[in-house]
């Protein structure tokens, strides 16, 4: 093959410097390909805790409800706890919909409270990639600011994914765990409320989750 | 305000526009500088190297290539590799290229690929995705078939590509369902340069179309019925290119690209339908993806000349010269075809750094864009 007419043989040494120089150029570019896809750190971690803010839990305001949590045939793969005094409940209010919980006690008159509600969605597989693409598709569609993500723990020791989003004063959570072999839950809560999303009776559902 | 042109109207407009300039600068079509037929046999090349491919992962493995193998003219590249990182992935992947069929116009080309992706993290499509992953588990196998005819000492080139995915995908909510599915696309290259693996003179065009698959091959079965499926749609992809090399001293060549993509069907859907994404390096792979997309590079080449024959244990070749760039390129997407695909664009500059072998260009460049710092460790020039 005839090489191109256009590039003269260069001397030796005139080419064995440019090889060295990038060479040296290769390897800076090397080093810094480390940084290029540096994995995003998670800003949330640990146990939920008991919550702050809100209405005390102990004693119950009203009843301590069991539901079961059920996988995409309906069958239990774990069970969810609510105080009927705060939350009311609506089982697979819509299609696709495990079950509602609405902050009675808001419903009842009480604003300081916060208008909190909990929607309980069946999950398959690993968990943090419905939660994740639920908080793109909200930050991308509906105008929210994803805060924060990470892993925390439940006080029954499930592991949870979270995503905080904010738009304005409303505040949005998603929770995911899975709960048991490959089928898990997601928790979309939702209050135009600051800060109700931690409040004690909610974070006294999300540590009630089990298998 | 509409778009002044259609996407076909276009590209027609850039052919003519490329026909027209190109005698200006030089004979058109230029002269080969070689054929890609007359390589050296047994060129080959080992890479035991960190890989680093952004919106994928950084790997450590091997990327192996060898040209014109026994003087057959079949080439060949396998690469295993596995993630460093947190993305967890591994990889083993083979490629034919250049099998001769019974004429000599006509070659096939085969690739298979088996990927695992333990914590692959891709990006939401549409024009306002957040910088916000979302991580994938999946294992899968991938089998491409390749028939291509080649006229003209390769300035005419038609592909057939004939694919099959086995694995499994995930629905609007993340959730996982199994698919084995066939996809086809064909594809047109009139390639008016001076060389086929490195130009430094001539334009190229590009004109590619997804097209209706085969449900059952050789490659496989797909799997029927699944209404959860949203591949299962009736969208057209076009994608349409045209690149331009312009030598501006003795070994200095300015190189530009500009690439239009669009996807045809379910105008009336909620989902955003992807027609492609611009290749931004600056970006990882898919940062930007929606139904309209627009992609113009701009790269500067100073080669070094060696001519060296490379003769080790991991490379065996002539190391025709090593490569300097520097590049920048602007994209956008959007799911209207107005002139919001000017409007605030998405900017990615580098440098990088290439061994340009005789059949094979190694490269290695350093990206940046307003998301940060992208490097990539690859095969082939850019455009």
């Amino acid at each position: 093959m005839a090489p191109d007419a256009s590039i003269s043989r260069a001397p030796h040494a005139r080419a064995h410097r440019h090889a060295t120089a990038l060479a040296v150029l290769l390897a800076a570019l090397a080093l810094l390909a480390a940084g290029g896809c540096a994995p995003e750190e998670d800003e949330l971690s640990g146990p939920f805790g008991p919550g702050s803010g809100g209405a005390p839990v102990a004693p119950p305001v009203g009843t301590v409800q069991d539901e079961d949590l059920v996988n995409s045939s309906g069958d239990p793969i774990g069970q969810v706890s609510y105080d009927d005094g705060y939350f009311t409940l609506a089982v697979a209010p819509a299609p696709g919909i495990m079950m509602t919980l609405d902050n009675a006690a808001y419903v009842a008159g009480n604003p300081t409270e916060g208008p909190v509600q909990l929607v309980l969605v069946t999950i398959a597989g690993r968990p943090d990639t419905p939660c994740r693409f639920q908080a793109a598709v909200q930050a991308r569609d509906a105008g929210y600011t994803i805060d924060a993500s990470g892993d925390r723990t439940n006080a029954r020791g499930l592991e949870f994914h979270q995503v905080n989003l904010h738009r304005g004063a409303t505040e949005q959570r998603f929770w995911c765990a899975r709960v048991r072999a490959n089928t898990g839950v997601l928790i979309n809560g939702l209050s135009p409320t600051p800060g109700a999303l931690s409040y004690r009776q909610v974070h006294t559902v999300l540590n009630s989750v089990r298998p | 305000m509409s778009f002044p042109l259609p996407p076909r109207g276009t590209a027609l407009a850039l052919l003519l526009a490329g026909l027209l300039a190109a005698p200006c600068a030089f004979a058109f079509p230029p002269e080969r500088r070689r054929q890609y037929e007359d390589r050296s046999p047994n060129e080959y090349l080992v890479v035991p190297a960190v890989a680093s491919l952004p919106g994928i992962g950084v790997f450590v493995g091997v990327i192996s290539s060898v040209s014109n193998i026994a003087d057959s003219k079949i080439d060949a590249a396998a690469a295993v590799a596995e993630s460093i990182d947190n993305t967890d992935i591994s990889l083993q992947a083979l490629a034919l290229r250049e099998v001769p069929l019974w004429r000599p116009w006509l070659s096939l080309e085969y690739q298979y690929a088996h990927i695992r992706l333990g914590n692959f993290q891709t990006f939401l499509p549409g024009r306002d995705s957040p910088n916000f992953t979302i991580p994938i588990t999946a294992e899968f196998d991938v089998q491409v078939v390749r028939p291509v005819l080649r006229l003209w000492e390769r300035r005419v080139s038609l592909f057939y590509t004939l694919a099959f995915f086995d694995g499994f995908s995930f629905d609007e909510n993340g959730n996982e369902y199994p698919v084995r599915r066939h996809s086809a696309s064909t594809d047109l290259r009139l390639d008016f340069t001076d060389d086929v693996v490195n130009p430094r003179r001539g334009v190229r065009f590009h004109v590619g179309s997804t097209l209706n698959a085969p449900r059952h091959t050789f490659l496989g079965r797909d799997r029927l019925g699944d209404a959860n499926d949203p591949t299962e749609s009736d969208v057209r992809v076009e994608s349409y290119e045209v690149s331009g090399y312009l030598p501006v001293a003795e070994h200095a060549v300015l190189a530009a690209d500009l690439i239009r993509f669009r996807a045809i069907g379910e105008e009336g859907s909620d989902r955003v339908i992807a027609g492609g994404s611009p290749p931004l390096r600056g970006y990882p792979a898919g940062r930007w993806s929606d139904r309209y997309g627009i992609f113009l590079g701009l790269e500067g080449r100073y080669t070094f000349p060696m001519f060296r024959e490379i003769d080790v244990l991991l490379a065996h070749g002539l190391l025709e010269g090593i490569e300097a760039a520097a590049f920048y390129e602007v994209g956008q997407v959007s799911p209207r075809e107005d002139n919001s695909l000017y409007r605030d664009m998405h900017h990615s500059y580098g440098m990088g750094a290439r061994l340009v072998f005789e059949a094979i260009v190694l490269r290695l460049d350093l990206a940046f864009s307003d998301e940060g710092p992208q490097t990539h460790l690859t095969i082939d020039q850019p455009f």
